[in-house]
Parts: C-alpha cells; structure tokens; sequence
C-alpha cells in the first residue's frame, strides 16, 4: 500500500506520516495521536483507530492485544455549548 | 560502562528543552521517559507563551525572556511547532477591574513592556464576536502560542542529532549517590545501570517521586485542569483571550468576587480561548486539587462551556468535540523549581511550572544550560535574583 | 439530578430485554437511545432471524423490535428516544442530552451498557472516494431511508453481513458484480451465500481489493481486485478491473464500549469477539461493580446471544436491588444460561462460547488481584541453603524447638519445620557454611526483612543504607540495615537485618556498602 494513502480521514494524515512516527518511538495510538493529530479529528478515531492499530502491530511486529486503544472522553458524540453550559450563566 | 554528563529525567516540554540545550553545548546527554516522549502535562494543556498573567516584576521578566527565546528557536529546530505571535487579550467585565488592569498595564509599560488598554470601541473592534457588554480590554503585544507537542518533538529531534539518547518507555527506578553525597547513577527499570555527573529531576507532576529516591522532599502537588475542545468552525477570535476577573486575586485584589455560579467559582474556571493552527478551537479552564485523578467532572465541563458563552455568545450553536484534563505541577509560591540542591552534587530539580511549563520551557533549558556548563550568563534576567526566586531551598521552610 | 434505580444505554436487543426482565421485577428503568427508532440493529434487519422459537426464529428482525418494543411500552419502562448520552461520570452520573429538553443528568443505582458495535473499516488506495461505504451504512440507506447507494455494488467482505446486504441490495434493484474475500471459502453461513449465488452473483475467493478508481466529484467508477496466495499477499498480474459506482465493505464489527471505557470498566482483546471488549462475570457485571455490559458491546455475536445477555443483566440488576428473590433469579439465569450454550454451538458458535469463557476468565483474573492479599505476619522464618550431601549437622543442635532435623547419617540435607520455627535465627551462626538465612515476607504490607551472617570488616551499622546484593553479588536495590546483632555467644558472626521490598525476600542474601564498586 502506498504510503500516501490517508488513514485518518478526518485530520488527513497518511500512512507514511504514521509509518515515520512509529520509527521514532510512537508505540501506541496514543502516541501516534500526539505525534500526527490522527484521532484528534470530529469522529475522534472512529475510523480511524484500528487502523493506526493495525499499522503499529505490523511495523512493530506486535500483537493487537500489546496495542492499547486510545483514552475514550466526553463528550462521545459532539453537543453544542449551550445545551453542555446551559443553566449555569445566571448571574449570582 | 556508559557514562553521561547529564541524565535527564522526564521527557515532557521542560525535559526535552533541557536535552536541547544541553547537547547543543555539547554535552553527552540521556534522556529517560517513563512512556513516549510529551504523554505527561505537555500533551494536556494549551500552548501558552505569556506575559499577561504575570505580576510585575521577576515573574514577567523571566517570562518575557523565554517569549524572546521562542522567536530563535523556530528558525534553529526542524519541525514546526506553530509559533503564532499574534498578541493577546484581556477582557473586562466591570469597572472595578478596568481601574486595577489599568495600574496593572501602567506599571508593566514603566517596565518597558508593550501592552496598552483597550476601551470599549477598541476591545469590539478587535473582536466582533465579543458579548455586547465586555466593556474593555488589555492588549499584550509579545504573546504567543504553539502546538506544544510539535515543540516537544522537535526540540527532542534537534537534540537526538545532537547526539541525544532518548530511553522512552523507561522508568527510573533508583538513583544513587557516592559517599560523598554526589550524584553517581540512575538505576533503569531495564534492568540498566548509567553513570552520570548530573541528574536533572525533569518529572513534572510526578517530580517528588524522583526526589525521593535521594531523600528530599519536593513540594509539588498536581492541580487538575479541564479544558474543552471545539470542531472546526468558522472564526470566533484571532488570537489568545483571557478573561480578566479572574485574574483580580493574583494582582492583589483578593477580595474582588465576580458574578458567576457556584460552579463556576468553585472550580476555579477562568475563561481563556486559544484558536489553533488545525482551526478548531479551545476553550477552558479550571483548577481543582484532586490528586493524580485525570477524570474528567461534568459540573467543571458544563462551567467551561457557560463561562465561554458568557464572552462569545456566538458559540452556543457551536459543537464541543472533547473534553480533556490536565495535572498542573503547582508549587504554592507560583515559582517554578529550577535549582540547584545544595545537600546533594549534581542534582538538579527543573519542575514546578504550573500552567507556565510551555511558556517557560526554553529559559529555563538555558538555565539549566548555563548551571551545569562553563558557559557565561547571557540571559536578559539578573541570574543572582533567578537562583534565588527559582530555588530549592526557598521552599524548605 | 433525576435519581434512577437502572439506566440502560441502548434499546437494541440487549437493551430492550434488559429493560422488560427489569421492569417485569418492578425495577425503575430508564432506557436511553440516541436513535428516533428503538431496536438498534433490529430496524434494519428486513430478513427472518435464525434460532430457536425463544429468540423469534423465522420473525422479520424489525418485527421483533417492534415486538420488543411493544412488551416495553406494556410495562411503562420510560424511554427516552433521540437521546444521547455524552458520559458516563464518576459515582454512576449520567449525562445526556434528550431530545428538545437540553442536558440532563441522572444518578443511577446500576447502569447496564448497551451501545452496540460499530463498523470495522479496511483502507486501500481510492478507499475515501465518494461511493466506498461500509456495508452496514449501505443497509441503512437502502432498508431505513429508501435510498439505494448505488446500482453496480462491490462487496467486500463473505461474513454474514455481507451476504445478508448483498441479498437485500439485490431486492431493491441494485447488482452485486462480485462478491470479494481474502479467505477461501464464505465465512458467513452456506444458505445466505446459496441465495446470492443462484442469483448468479461472482464470488470472488482468495481475492482481495486493490483499488477504488474514480474521482472526487464522481464518486467511485470503477475497482480493481486481485488473487492472494496463502500468505494474502497479492498475485501480481490477476488483477481485474470492475465496473461499480459503491464499493461496500463489511469487514467485521468492533465493540462500541467508549462508555464503559470512561467509566474505568476494565477491557482485554479477544478478536473472535471484535477486539477490545470490556470485562464482565457470568451476571454480565463489569469490573465496575453495578455498571454491567450486554450484548455486541462486550463481544459481536448475534440479535439472539444480545437478547439473553440483557436478559441475564436485567435479572441480575433486580436480584441486587432486592426486587427478585435469589432462588427465583437463579432459576431465570439457569435457563438464560441453557439457551445461550446453545446458541453457541456448531462451527459458527463454538468460538464464541470459548472467547466468551476466556473473557470471563480474565474477568476473574483482574478482581482476584484486587483483592487485597490475606498474608497475615507468620513472623520470620529460617530459610536453609544446603543443597548438598556434606557430613555436618551443627543446626539440628542448634535449635531449641526442634525444627530442624537431620537424623542419621549426618550427610541428609537439613529439614526445617515451618510450624515449629519461631525465627529466632539461632542458628544462622551456628552452621559453620553461612547458609542459613531469616526472612520476614510479610514484614509490613510493602516490605520483607532479611537477616544473614556477615563476617567482613566494613560492618555497616543500624540505621545506615546499603546496596543489597543476590546470591550473585549482583545489585538489588538499597536497602535500610534495621538491626546488627552481635553477641558473644556468636563467636564474631555477626548477624545483619535488612529491609527490602517484597519482590527481593527469596532474591536478597548479601550487602555491600553504597558506593563499593
């Protein structure tokens, strides 16, 4: 597969940006999250997650369970400001 | 029998600052990171390069001679790290804090630093978006803000070429000591032992555990911060907004009380917005005492979300994507510890930024830089009044 | 804050059989789904379900939501549609946002986790081109919103949710020109692919994709297949170009457990199961106590394995709120139980029900070394080094209390009795070879002692630090001295006692001052 094939859809970031971050010490999705900014995007690693997982087991010769998923936060699906902050702006 | 000049221990902004400049002097320098390189504070805070919440004095010198290192190293290190210098904003909600920001601004300019007031018309100008009632503004000329992981990488790169050894994925797990109190090695949970003439205790939040390992104890508690992270959208403001209300407390009007909910105050929220290079935004932030817990609080989330519309009340229809948090590495006096330890040779402590770490991060690589080498002061601060205010031992009572 | 005694999260299957064996006990139950229709996957599943008559074997799945549903709606469980649930907090605070009311938060009592799985994706060149799709995305479209993706389909993918949307695109007028998968034979069920294949769908065997062809504003118009070997590795010179305008992968599900994930429920890989999966016991109770996880978000199985996970949650929950007496729960589970061995039998279930034991196991597992362990201070006891035939009983003397014998002849191998040993260390200067050591394991909760014969001028004292060494000389760990014993009686063996954390007390024989090299 070529390296210009993009993995995170969302941040745009390609395999050979990941492959190159791995050989710089990246060993888990978080670290290639850090690293690139994939998973960072709207569907927040969605797609793209097994993916990276995928990439790191074969650079690193690693077996999926030795590839930690990333941290999952809220909120998991986008809300809008005023209904998260609703209720709390009035004035004391 | 591998021997170093100086292991550094931490591998987050403050440590790979420290390993540039050392081995930019040309020393032999390891690195040991207990996972990869910036996954501690450095990967869950925002990129701040400020003068604006410092008090006159020390604090806005020695910020403002690490702003004034940060426009030569984006042309010494390779990757880009999204140097923006665009300035920031204060914003003022009433007429009592208009009267302190403008005593504030007058004495920082008397320093020579450029900032100046903003009326009404000005602060609106500037940002359209802005909540009709902000009735004005400070603007500060010299602030800045960056993609602090791309700084990481990129001073930890520059450093390798150097000749660097990074150990990622490597704990410290003892340090010893000669008979004379000197720093001899640092035990590796690989099971390796390396020899070196200086430890730099570069550990952040977890700095006290790297301090006991040689008997002292270092004052350093983590302060947890929140922050939200908002998708890709149009432009709500230029550059770096804080408010100032919050602000009051620091520049000693400790009685000033701004009209928000309980959530909001309990929690420490002060509202600051940073637009990013990648164009989503972010908005935060708190501060709550909770011990090394990272979990995020829905209370201190929605009070993110309140007191950001209450300055732009254009992103209600706007999306927050994620949320994260932070551990802040809080010393009581707000001073970082960058210092040598007198009972102990060759041990260094480089920790203790709070939410300065990004900021702060290149000048006190060059203090370090400049305590462990045979190099002449060159810093624009006075270096008897930076060991003093920055030492180990000020603490020890 | 809405107080509840059980919030579900989900109204799939799993979620809605939660909710009716809840509420049939007199549970308060909230089910929460973000969708505008309750069922999950169910309202997309226009074909007749497999299984026995228990799990409505030969109904239409969205006829068993609807059904589902409808016993839900004759309970009074309170569901709240178009819903999303952001978070789940510490202290089983739930937050979400309901449909026109804003954000919400809700205690809850016990959480059961519902959310399903989500589509496993593939990536090859050309795979972000308008027209490439996930198969389940083309099912959606096609039996939900009465779109068709496409008429020329690719289908990536034999598992039984590629040739169930191949069938159902086939219905709604579009062409299935190949049917494509890197194994050698379908890995779905034999009968779904007869259906296709006598509609003379190609099946494409030990094939994989190359690339999507097309543009950004066309979408997709073409792909290229190729054969792999055994190594699925791509056979240069057979490819073949396709003429398609959807490329749909069904590449497998993966668990959606995010919810699980922020509410610290511990998880383990399993791929049979889809890959990460969080933990749970036979009651489908997470590491979380009270915070359980049903159906595909602990394990992609099938409708009819998610209807007795929840059921199982559902039955269990009441147990624990008292709602349902313990041998009425357990003779419900105990059927519960029956029908989910079989429906993890045969080729196709038998990997489940062993992936399903394992997580189980490791369920087990991470509780067990939670558990704080009951090692109770047994005092020090004498440890024996001789390991060899040699003439020589000095100890067996040299302990009042009799535990150690050796007998006759003198060449036996000291025998020390546990039981009798008072660790007094006696007899740790009394064997002429310094092979007998005291240890204290359980000193304090962190911390062994260790106490041996040193017989070399640089004698640390009490309270000093030193390097302990093993049987090796080589380097341990530092190490406090706690006590240097010296008596007369000892004739200048002097007996030193070291500290050192648990991990050393069978490795920590030897000391040597700091900074000795």
């Amino acid at each position: 597969m070529k390296d210009n094939v993009i993995i995170c859809r969302c941040e745009e970031i390609t395999l050979g940006e990941i492959k190159s971050e791995i050989k710089k010490g990246a060993r888990s999705v978080t670290d290639i999250k850090r690293r690139t900014r994939a998973g960072m995007g709207l569907c927040q690693g969605r797609s793209c997650e097994i993916l990276i997982q995928r990439i790191i087991c074969e650079e690193l010769n690693l077996s999926p369970e030795e590839v930690y998923p990333a941290n999952d936060r809220a909120p998991v699906r986008p809300i809008k400001f005023n209904i998260l902050g609703a209720e709390l702006n009035e004035k004391v | 029998m591998k021997k170093y000049d100086a292991v550094i221990i931490g591998g987050g902004i403050i440590g790979s600052s420290i390993a540039y400049y050392l081995t930019e002097a040309g020393l032999k320098v390891a690195l040991i990171e207990k996972k990869d390189l910036a996954s501690g504070t450095s990967s869950s805070c925002d990129g701040n390069v400020l003068i604006a919440d410092k008090q006159p004095g020390f604090d806005t010198e020695l910020a403002y001679c690490s702003q004034q290192i940060f426009d030569n190293l984006s042309e010494e290190l390779n990757r880009d790290f999204d140097y923006t210098q665009r300035g920031s904003i204060y914003l003022i909600e009433s007429k009592e804090e208009w009267e302190t920001a403008e005593k504030f601004v007058n004495k920082q300019r008397e320093n020579g630093y450029s900032m100046r007031m903003m009326d009404y018309d000005r602060v609106h100008e500037d940002e359209p978006l802005l909540a009709d009632d902000i009735i004005g503004g400070i603007e500060i000329d010299s602030d800045a803000s960056i993609y602090p992981m791309a700084l990481v990488y990129s001073l930890a790169e520059k450093a390798i070429k150097n000749g660097l050894h990074v150990y990622n994925y490597t704990e410290v797990v003892d340090i010893s000591l000669n008979k004379g109190k000197r720093v001899k090695s640092v035990r590796l949970s690989n099971s390796e032992k390396i020899y070196c003439d200086n430890v730099i205790n570069a550990a952040g939040v977890w700095a006290p555990l790297i301090g006991k390992m040689v008997g002292i104890n270092i004052p350093i508690k983590p302060r947890q911060g929140q922050m939200l992270v908002a998708e890709k959208t149009f432009q709500i403001g230029k550059r770096k907004i804080v408010e100032f209300g919050y602000m009051m407390a620091k520049f000693g009007e400790k009685d000033y009380s701004r009209k928000v909910h309980e959530v909001i105050d309990k929690n420490g929220i002060a509202f600051v917005f940073e637009p990013t290079q990648a164009n989503n935004f972010l908005i935060g932030s708190s501060r709550r005492f909770v011990g090394y817990d990272t979990r995020l609080s829905l209370d201190v989330m929605r009070g993110l979300a309140a007191r950001a519309m209450r300055f732009f009340p254009v992103l209600k229809d706007i999306n927050v994507i994620r949320g994260y948090s932070g551990l802040r590495p809080y010393v009581a006096d707000h001073f970082p510890i960058v210092s040598a330890v007198d009972s102990i040779k060759g041990y260094y402590i480089a920790a203790g930024h709070e939410g300065d770490g990004i900021g702060l991060a290149p000048v006190t690589g060059k203090i370090i830089q400049n305590f462990i080498t045979d190099s002449s002061w060159d810093l624009s601060i006075d270096k008897d009044e930076t060991i003093s205010k920055l030492s180990f031992s000020r603490l020890r009572d | 804050m809405i107080e509840k005694e059980l919030v579900i999260i989900g109204a799939g299957p799993a979620g809605l059989s939660a909710a009716i064996e809840a509420s049939k006990a007199n549970v308060d139950v909230l089910l929460i789904d973000e969708n505008q229709k309750a069922g999950g996957q169910l309202f997309k599943q226009i074909h007749k379900f497999f299984g026995s008559s228990a799990h409505y074997s030969g109904v239409r799945g969205i006829d068993i939501g609807k059904e589902l549903i409808q016993k839900c709606e004759d309970l009074g469980v309170e569901i709240w549609l178009d819903s999303v649930v952001i978070g789940v907090f510490p202290n089983k605070q739930i937050a979400v946002e309901k449909k026109g009311k804003g954000l919400k938060t809700i205690r809850a009592k016990k959480i059961i986790i519902a959310t399903g799985a989500s589509e496993k994706v593939i990536n090859f060149e050309g795979w972000t081109l308008p027209g490439v799709m996930g198969a389940g995305a083309a099912q959606t479209m096609t039996n939900v919103h009465r779109i068709l993706p496409g008429k020329k389909v690719l289908m990536i993918g034999t598992g039984n949710v590629g040739l169930i949307v191949s069938y159902q695109l086939i219905q709604a007028g579009a062409e299935i020109v190949g049917l494509v998968d890197t194994a050698s034979k379908v890995s779905g069920y034999e009968v779904h692919s007869a259906k296709i294949e006598r509609e003379g769908v190609p099946l494409y065997l030990d094939h994989t994709i190359f690339k999507a062809q097309g543009t950004k504003e066309k979408g997709v118009t073409g792909a290229v297949i190729v054969e792999v070997n055994k190594h699925f590795q791509p056979i240069k010179g057979t490819e073949k170009e396709i003429d398609v305008d959807v490329v749909a992968i069904a590449a497998g599900l993966k668990p959606l457990s995010e919810l699980a994930n922020m509410a610290n429920c511990k998880k383990t890989y399993i791929s049979k199961l889809g890959g990460w999966v969080p933990l749970h016991n036979e009651n489908m109770e997470s590491t979380e106590k009270g915070i359980y996880v049903v159906g595909d978000t602990t394990g992609v199985e099938e409708a009819n394995t998610a209807l007795e996970e929840g059921r199982l949650a559902g039955v269990d929950v009441a147990a624990k709120l008292k709602k349902l007496s313990n041998s009425e729960s357990e003779n419900i589970k105990k059927q519960i139980n029956k029908r989910l061995k079989d429906l993890r039998l045969g080729p196709f279930g038998e990997d489940r029900l062993k992936a399903k034991k394992k997580l189980i196991k490791e369920y087990n597992k991470y509780i067990k070394a939670q558990r704080p362990v009951n090692d109770y201070n047994t005092g020090p006891k004498a440890v024996i080094e001789c390991n060899q035939e040699i003439p020589c009983n000095p100890c067996e003397s040299a302990c009042k209390f009799g535990a150690i014998t050796i007998g006759e002849p003198i060449t036996n191998q000291p025998k020390l009795d546990e039981e009798k040993c008072i660790g007094c260390g006696l007899c740790l200067h009394k064997c002429p070879g310094l092979a007998i050591f005291l240890v204290d394991k359980n000193y304090d909760n962190k911390n062994s002692t260790v106490s041996f014969p040193y017989e070399f001028s640089d004698l640390p004292q009490e309270g000093e630090m030193v390097e302990a060494l093993n049987r090796k000389g080589e380097y341990l760990c530092e190490a406090k001295v706690l006590k240097i014993k010296k008596l007369e009686s000892f004739d200048k063996t002097p007996i030193v006692t070291i500290l050192v954390p648990k991990k050393y007390a069978d490795q920590a024989r030897n000391l040597s001052p700091i900074g000795a090299d």
